[in-house]
């Protein structure tokens, strides 16, 4: 309702209303004339008709009272009009007023905000639920923190079993952390030690199986290289000798699986390419790629010559032999080569001492260095050193296994520690 | 307890100042130069035994039988272990001799 038709439509327009309305039931009634009195009509209809008419005017009266008071209060909430706000705060104060007496039914519905004052008290009512039970344990003094953690888990498993697993294991982690910092300590994160190792293991089982690969393709790379190389020389150039197009395609395709081998070491060890090559070919490649100076280059010759004249020596020597001597020093030299005893000799030339009992060295002439030949108690570490003697010697031949000795600081290989 | 020899000779490539020759040929020589001394160490075992005990050696060598090879040369060569050190000492003179280092 407008405020304009509220103020005219009080007191005289109710007066009028109340004729149109008169006149609309006299029209819409055919039997009652326009133009009738109260003279006109029967003495007990007058009669009737003046006792309404006054009860009419009676409630008039108190109608217009009725509109009056509306009125007045209109005028004035518009004068001093109510903050909204206002009018929360009021029910917020009822609300509050309502809880102090406990009589939470006759409270008006609360607004939101109520919802926050709500949670307070939850909240401190679970820390304090967590604090007395650190006082229960701090007052056993002797527990450990795992037994600590153990027993909070435990009773809060028990009094939130309804509640999802997530949420449990968050609250109770929660309670641990609190009661930690509470005794001064740090939680103990759990270890997975298993899983760790088992990782660890696989990495290095990983390792090793591509060491041997990256071995194996540095010694195929290398042969095809080298045939690559002499497929340059004058016969090839001048067409006497016929090249091989296959080489380069396979030395290409060597190259390229010993690099990705590589890439994967890489990978797996965090060591660069160049450090993985010099830890397993101990700088191999750049040892090949020195270039002889002249003056090793005729100590070389020179050493090779001397060697050639001993050997050249030894054969007339033993083609001297008489008989008997002659057949027990060519069956004892196979056996030096077969129980590796020549082996061991060449250990003590490049300057490993070799160590054993006097007739340790004769055992090994003729036993060998094989468990299966060697009485117990040599069988662990002249087994150790025919194993060396294998895997190592056949990838990087005697002086690659001889400076792998040397960088694990072995300058000499004790023999007598097993042999007693 | 038998008492431990220990056999020790200067590393003879880094002597010879070798070091830099790629390891196929250090390989090489090294092979070269323990077939020369093994054969010197058994040519010596030779010459400390007369033929007829070379005879029963060849013999026992023929029949494989290898406790009786080497309870004869532990009892016959009971020097072997010096033997060896000797032609590795020999062997290393002659050689530095030869390339005057």
């Amino acid at each position: 309702m407008s405020e304009g038709s509220y103020e005219e439509g009080f007191e005289p327009k109710k007066v009028e209303d109340k004729k149109e309305s008169t006149e609309i039931k006299n029209k819409e009634n055919p039997y009652v004339s326009e133009d009738f009195s109260e003279e006109s009509l029967p003495s007990d209809y007058a009669d009737a008709l003046k006792k309404d008419k006054k009860e009419g005017e009676e409630e008039l009266k108190e109608l217009s009272s009725d509109y009056k008071v509306g009125y007045d209060q209109y005028l004035k909430e518009k004068d001093n009009p109510k903050k909204e706000d206002d009018e929360k705060d009021e029910l917020i104060r009822d609300y509050r007023s309502g809880l102090d007496l406990g009589n939470k039914e006759s409270v008006p519905a609360a607004p939101k905000r109520t919802v926050i004052i709500k949670e307070e008290p939850i909240e401190a009512e679970e820390k304090k639920e967590v604090e007395s039970k650190q006082e229960v344990i701090k007052e056993e003094a002797k527990a450990t923190p795992e037994e600590v953690k153990e027993e909070i888990v435990e009773n809060k498993k028990e009094e939130t079993e309804e509640k999802p697993v997530e949420q449990e294991e968050k609250s109770s982690q929660e309670d641990i952390n609190a009661l930690f910092k509470m005794l001064g300590r740090k939680p103990e994160k759990k270890e997975e030690p298993k899983d760790e190792e088992k990782e660890k293991n696989l990495k290095e089982v990983e390792i090793e199986k591509l060491a041997t690969q990256l071995g194996s393709l540095f010694e195929k790379k290398n042969i095809l290289l080298a045939k690559k190389n002499a497929q340059q020389g004058l016969a090839y150039r001048l067409g006497i000798r016929k090249q091989d197009s296959k080489i380069n395609d396979e030395y290409s395709e060597k190259f390229n699986e010993y690099n990705e081998v590589l890439k994967k070491l890489e990978n797996l060890t965090g060591y660069s390419g160049k450090e993985i090559e010099e830890h397993y070919f101990g700088g191999r490649e750049n040892e090949e790629k020195q270039e002889k100076s002249p003056e090793s280059e005729g100590r070389l010759e020179g050493i090779k010559d001397f060697l050639f004249k001993e050997t050249k020596k030894v054969n007339e020597q033993i083609k001297n032999l008489e008989g008997g001597k002659k057949g027990s020093f060519e069956k004892i030299k196979a056996l030096m080569k077969d129980r590796k005893f020549q082996f061991v000799v060449g250990l003590a030339i490049v300057g490993i001492a070799i160590a054993a009992p006097p007739t340790g060295f004769i055992s090994m002439v003729t036993f060998g260095m094989h468990a299966g030949f060697l009485p117990a108690a040599y069988a662990t570490k002249a087994t150790a050193l025919a194993g060396m003697a294998g895997g190592a010697f056949i990838m990087r031949g005697f002086s690659g296994f001889v400076n792998d000795l040397k960088k694990e600081g072995k300058e000499e290989i004790d023999l007598t520690s097993d042999i007693k | 307890m038998e008492k431990t020899v220990t056999i020790k000779c200067r590393d003879m490539i880094e002597a010879l100042g070798l070091n830099n020759l790629p390891l196929e040929e250090k390989d090489s020589l090294v092979s070269q130069m323990s077939d020369i001394v093994s054969s010197k160490i058994i040519l010596k075992v030779m010459e400390t035994i007369s033929g007829e005990e070379a005879n029963e050696l060849n013999g026992y060598l023929e029949s494989g039988l290898m406790g009786k090879v080497d309870s004869f040369l532990n009892q016959k060569v009971p020097n072997f272990s010096s033997i060896i050190q000797t032609e590795l000492n020999n062997l290393q003179e002659e050689m530095l001799k030869k390339i005057g280092a």
